[in-house]
């Protein structure tokens, strides 16, 4: 008797942690796989792709007069050109509950905040200090200074004045361009312009030639390498330190460095360049792309990346950018991207050269 | 207690106790350390954010051996990948189906002109590995993607696998596996724990910590160049994948883990199929411990980091065996009343032993696997992996085992036998 209870206890001591588990086991309440988002491939236009098409539907709606999705005191539709007037209680309050419809031209004034989306059939010409939440111009888009965009902007050609902040997805069909002061994270057009400051043309640039370091291959290097002025590579380089790379040189391949990046000014790069911690690119450099670093990317003025014809990404978690470089593709700054105000342009080069004349 | 002639067995028994028992500690003290690096570290994902690049001519392999009920799926699924079509080619390697899985194929070729090369194979040694070595053969890009007939790509990951090669030290990118036939019974369930824990906290661990990450044979990329350089697929090996990874860091080439590539694959629905499964990673392990362990320990420009950690890598199939064998020595040291030192040290080893089993299926990484993955029921079933794991650890014991004397004294060779496919259509 005694013993059989002492079987029955034991047993029910070795059973009591496995409950929970056996209640699991019989009950399946989360037996289904983990879900893959089998659609999702990170386009940058999604939102405003279905903004588009859900806006569109919208306006048939309000112009044949059938019923929209939302009530029709909560859109602002004008058929032709027009300049929104906030109303009384808006114009207190500074801030519109409305979604702004415009089949023509559209000019929105400044110190106001737009709390739900605005969709433009052609040019929408914002004013300054005035805050988005997202944005959609089938022709071009112009943001007033001290802007702000919320979610998502996506335009023909986007301008945005100085001291813009673009919090989500800034996009253009042709072009972007972001005046100094601006904060964003990520931007994606085929042409995007740090300031309308002009890039220098580097067909004009003369080079001394260099001799070829190496031809082909792919070079590795145990410590810090230091690539010389004017020299020519054909192939990759992988340096398990820093990585310098001084004036003039051309590198038709990519570079990786597990420490800091560094180039001087004018240097070619036809492939990527990597880096485990900070990227300083000097000035006039010409970069095949992309551009990846774990910590921080500097840009100096006259700096392009990549081409028209081969889009690429500039990406880390920190990017700064020079007044007057230009990226083709994508510029993704994880935590924060910004434009250099034309004041502290000196700065990357001088970092850059300061680094090069410490390891020199 | 013996003493005088005895007492130096039980001294040479102590010994081979504490050295076992460091072992458990080492690989304790490693899985707590992933852990709380991925719940409280920085998180690695440099190459996710490449969206935008030119890029690089791609060939998918995938791989088909009488799959006439899944392949269709995945050449579906691999024509409606984001990437530009140009620059992709689809390369199904048919190897010596006698089904309806040639047909299937050439039907699509015919249907997608100039999008599926498909490279049938009729004879020759048979296996995944030698397939691709042969099919390898034929491609003209530098890149190299490599899935099973019976996965589903997402659209968006091709270009996630593809991106990590813009590096031009990365030879060999993974991304993660998740099993899709979760639900089937306790087995899968307990699966899905354990891949949990090995991707979402091993695999990215090691991945944040610039250690080594494992490419896993499928759901994953290879640059020709690389592989080349490493001296291609080899299809003599029991885990071709663990001894690529391996070849690839000898040659200075570095593997990229993915985690956000994910993947769903099917996972073993029986104790049999999963006892085969775990005996051939056991072999395949312990046959690249003893090809690369020299040689990984002897290489220059590798951080003393990364060799302990590859060696770590290599060796957790050959704790199972060192495992009972301490549970044996511990026993042993018991009864034969050794000294109060030793006494300590075989508690130890018990509650070690207690705790730990999990080294061999990352037991500690599996709650907080689950934890990230955002699912909250399944965790209460993590005490029954303890019973997959006794099972694990006797299966992988019996594998060594079998390695080091049977299969050297009757010179038998490792035998190709294709993976159960559960799911019957798509």
């Amino acid at each position: 008797m005694w013993f059989l209870l002492l079987l029955i206890l034991t047993l029910a001591l070795f059973t009591l942690p496995l409950l929970p588990a056996l209640r699991e086991w019989r009950r399946k309440r989360d037996a289904t796989p983990l879900a893959i988002q089998q659609e999702h491939t990170g386009d940058i236009h999604y939102f405003a792709e279905t903004f588009r098409a859900f806006i569109e539907r919208e306006i048939d709606a309000l112009i044949t007069g059938k019923a929209t999705t939302d009530s029709v005191e909560n859109y602002c539709m004008c058929e032709k050109d027009c300049t929104f007037t906030a109303g009384q209680d808006e114009s207190h309050s500074h801030t519109t509950q409305r979604i702004v419809i415009a089949l023509g031209k559209l000019t929105l004034p400044g110190n106001l905040t737009f709390a739900r989306e605005i969709y433009g059939r052609q040019l929408i010409l914002g004013g300054d200090n005035t805050l988005f939440r997202a944005i959609l111009a089938k022709g071009d888009l112009f943001l007033g200074e001290r802007s702000m965009v919320l979610r998502w902007a996506h335009a023909r050609a986007l301008y945005a004045g100085a001291d813009c902040r673009f919090q989500g997805r800034l996009s253009a069909e042709k072009r972007i361009v972001l005046e100094p002061g601006c904060i964003f994270t990520r931007l994606h057009a085929p042409h995007i312009r740090f300031g309308l400051g002009t890039p220098p043309d580097r067909q004009n640039q003369r080079r001394t030639p260099g001799r070829d370091t190496k031809a082909e291959g792919r070079m590795l290097a145990s410590t810090n390498l230091e690539f010389p002025r004017n020299g020519t590579f054909h192939g990759d380089i992988v340096a398990h330190g820093d990585v310098l790379i001084h004036d003039g040189a051309v590198i038709q391949g990519s570079i990786k460095a597990h420490g800091a990046l560094r180039l001087g000014c004018n240097v070619t790069v036809s492939g990527s360049l990597v880096c485990g911690k900070r990227m300083i690119i000097a000035a006039g450099c010409a970069l095949g792309g992309p551009l990846i670093a774990e910590q921080r990317i500097d840009i100096a003025a006259g700096t392009v990346v990549g081409s028209p014809a081969a889009l690429t990404t500039i990406t880390a978690p920190v990017i700064r950018i020079a007044y007057g470089v230009v990226a083709h593709g994508t510029v993704w700054a994880s935590r924060q991207g910004s434009v250099l105000p034309p004041a502290s342009l000196q700065e990357v080069s001088s970092t850059a050269t300061k680094l090069k004349s410490a390891t020199t | 207690m013996l003493q005088g002639e005895g007492s130096w067995f039980i001294n040479g028994v102590s010994l081979a106790l504490c050295l076992i028992i460091a072992l458990i500690l080492f690989y304790t003290a490693r899985h707590y350390y992933f852990t709380l690096n991925r719940l409280f570290g920085a998180q690695r994902h440099p190459y996710l954010d490449i969206d935008t690049a030119d890029w690089p001519t791609v060939t998918v392999f995938v791989a088909a051996h009488n799959e006439e009920a899944v392949i269709a799926g995945a050449l579906t699924a691999l024509l409606r990948i984001d990437y530009p079509a140009e620059k992709l080619i689809i390369m199904p390697v048919n190897d010596r189906s006698t089904d309806r899985t040639r047909d299937i194929i050439d039907d699509f070729a015919a249907n997608n002109p100039g999008r599926i090369t498909p490279f049938h194979r009729t004879g020759g040694k048979p296996g995944k590995a030698a397939a691709l070595k042969d099919a390898t053969e034929h491609v003209t890009s530098d890149i190299i993607v490599v899935f099973d007939a019976d996965y589903l790509p997402s659209r968006g990951l091709l270009k996630q696998l593809v991106a990590p090669f813009f590096d031009p030290e990365v030879g060999a990118t993974m991304g993660r596996v998740v099993p899709q036939n979760v639900g089937s019974n306790l087995l899968t369930r307990l699966l899905d724990l354990e891949r949990s824990g090995g991707y979402q906290v091993d695999q990215q661990a090691r991945m944040n910590l610039g250690w080594i990450p494992q490419y896993g044979g499928t759901v994953g990329g290879i640059r020709l160049s690389a592989l080349k350089e490493s001296g291609g697929w080899h299809d003599d090996v029991l885990a071709e994948d663990t001894d690529l990874t391996y070849r690839l860091l000898l040659k200075g080439w570095k593997t990229v883990y993915q985690n956000r590539s994910e993947c769903y694959e099917e996972v073993p629905e029986s104790w049999p199929v999963r006892i085969r499964q775990i005996k051939r990673w056991a072999k395949g392990h312990n046959q690249a411990l003893y090809r690369h362990t020299w040689k990984l320990m002897t290489m220059k420009g590798l951080r003393l980091t990364e060799k302990i950690d590859g060696m770590a890598l290599l060796g957790v199939y050959a704790m199972a065996p060192l495992l009972i064998i301490g549970w044996v020595l511990a026993l042993l040291l018991f009864y034969l009343n050794a000294s109060p030192l030793v006494s300590g040290a075989i508690i130890l080893f018990a509650l070690v032993s207690y705790s730990t089993l999990g080294n061999f299926a990352a037991f500690f990484q599996i709650a907080a696997a689950t934890y990230l993955d955002g699912s909250r029921q399944r965790i209460r079933l993590l005490p029954l992996n303890y019973f997959g794991f006794l099972v694990s650890i006797f299966s992988i014991a019996k594998a060594t085992l079998e390695q080091v004397i049977l299969d050297r004294l009757t010179r038998r060779e490792f035998r190709w036998e294709k993976t159960i496919r559960y799911r019957k259509d798509r």
